[in-house]
């Protein structure tokens, strides 16, 4: 399945930092599980 | 992984690009920056039979350090209408209690349907509720809804002066925007309409959620007071907004009792007694909230 992950943040480095780290996170974890 | 970085545009507007820049996958799914995805998402996803046009998970809280869980359904199902119909006469009932469709994330929504339907993308005139808008509009158009009983997503619920900055609570939009739940009302009752029912049928259910829905919102509108010129501007709006008979001080079909709320705000309202009315809201607010 391909999935599309839509992340909204706040405008403040902080949250949107936290967002892009899931995001990353979700990435890895998704290809990992496609190997 | 994209990222834009454009500011200001209002979450509905937000999603609507994503879900444009998604138009390749097979699903879409949402994530609130100060949320988090489980670890198990992946694996649930994989393993699980997912068909459906909708997937709802189940999904967890976070409040005051503790997690704290959900029960929507005891095990995996698939949601035919009148699971869909139970579910929001439980929902016009007491609309802050049942959550499982008033938000746009811990869901799978099918690209296609939403790449062929661009009337189902985020009312981008919302800026509050404009996710259970967007849920109720997408669950009257799919044909398969599916539950699945594994939590996969985590709801930071905000603590004190946190919650001056929740989207949910518009603390620094225009005091305009507390009244964005007339919509979603309004999207539920279509479902009930494009579903056979008539507007007679179910009038009385949505005449209370409304009520209800205003009760929560007027109490919600008090996070913004910080000041005694914001309190009168904020009584001043709701004030405004039953003298122009936006919504009725009658609150005829609405019962505290049902909704499980306090009597003393309807009370008030039914009585025209907006100043106390905001007063006592900006209480409950303080005490609820900050």
């Amino acid at each position: 399945m391909k999935l599309g992950l839509i992340i909204t943040s706040y405008n403040d480095e902080d949250t949107l930092k936290k967002a892009i780290q899931s995001a990353a996170i979700f990435k890895k974890k998704k290809i990992s599980l496609l190997r | 992984m994209a990222h834009f970085n454009k500011k200001n545009l209002g979450v509905a507007s937000s999603r609507n690009i994503g879900i444009k820049l998604c138009h390749n996958t097979d699903y879409i799914s949402f994530l609130d920056a100060d949320d988090k995805i489980l670890p198990n998402f992946s694996n649930v996803i994989s393993n699980k039979n997912i068909y459906g046009d909708l997937i709802a998970f189940k999904f967890d809280y976070f409040f005051n350090n503790k997690q704290e869980k959900n029960n929507f359904y005891k095990e995996d199902r698939v949601l035919e209408g009148k699971d869909i119909e139970e579910y929001f006469y439980k929902y016009l009932t007491k609309p802050n209690k049942h959550s499982l469709f008033t938000t746009c994330w811990a869901k799978l929504y099918r690209t296609k349907l939403l790449i062929n339907n661009k009337s189902l993308y985020f009312n981008e005139k919302l800026l509050i509720c404009e996710d259970t808008d967007f849920v109720f509009r997408f669950l009257t158009k799919s044909k398969n809804i599916q539950y699945i009983n594994e939590s996969v997503y985590l709801h930071v619920l905000g603590i004190a002066k946190e919650n001056l900055y929740k989207l949910t609570f518009g603390a620094k939009l225009d005091t305009r925007n507390q009244i964005s739940f007339l919509t979603v009302v309004e999207s539920c009752k279509n479902y009930f309409i494009k579903n056979g029912h008539t507007s007679s049928e179910i009038q009385n259910r949505i005449d209370h959620c409304t009520d209800a829905y205003t009760i929560i919102y007027i109490i919600r509108s008090c996070v913004r007071i910080n000041s005694l010129s914001s309190f009168i501007s904020t009584y001043l709006f709701w004030k405004d907004i039953y003298n122009k008979n936006i919504l009725s001080s009658k609150m005829l079909n609405y019962s505290f009792k049902r909704a499980e709320g306090h009597w003393l705000l309807p009370f008030l309202i039914k009585k025209k007694m907006y100043f106390i009315a905001i007063l006592t809201a900006f209480y409950i607010c303080n005490k609820r909230y900050l």
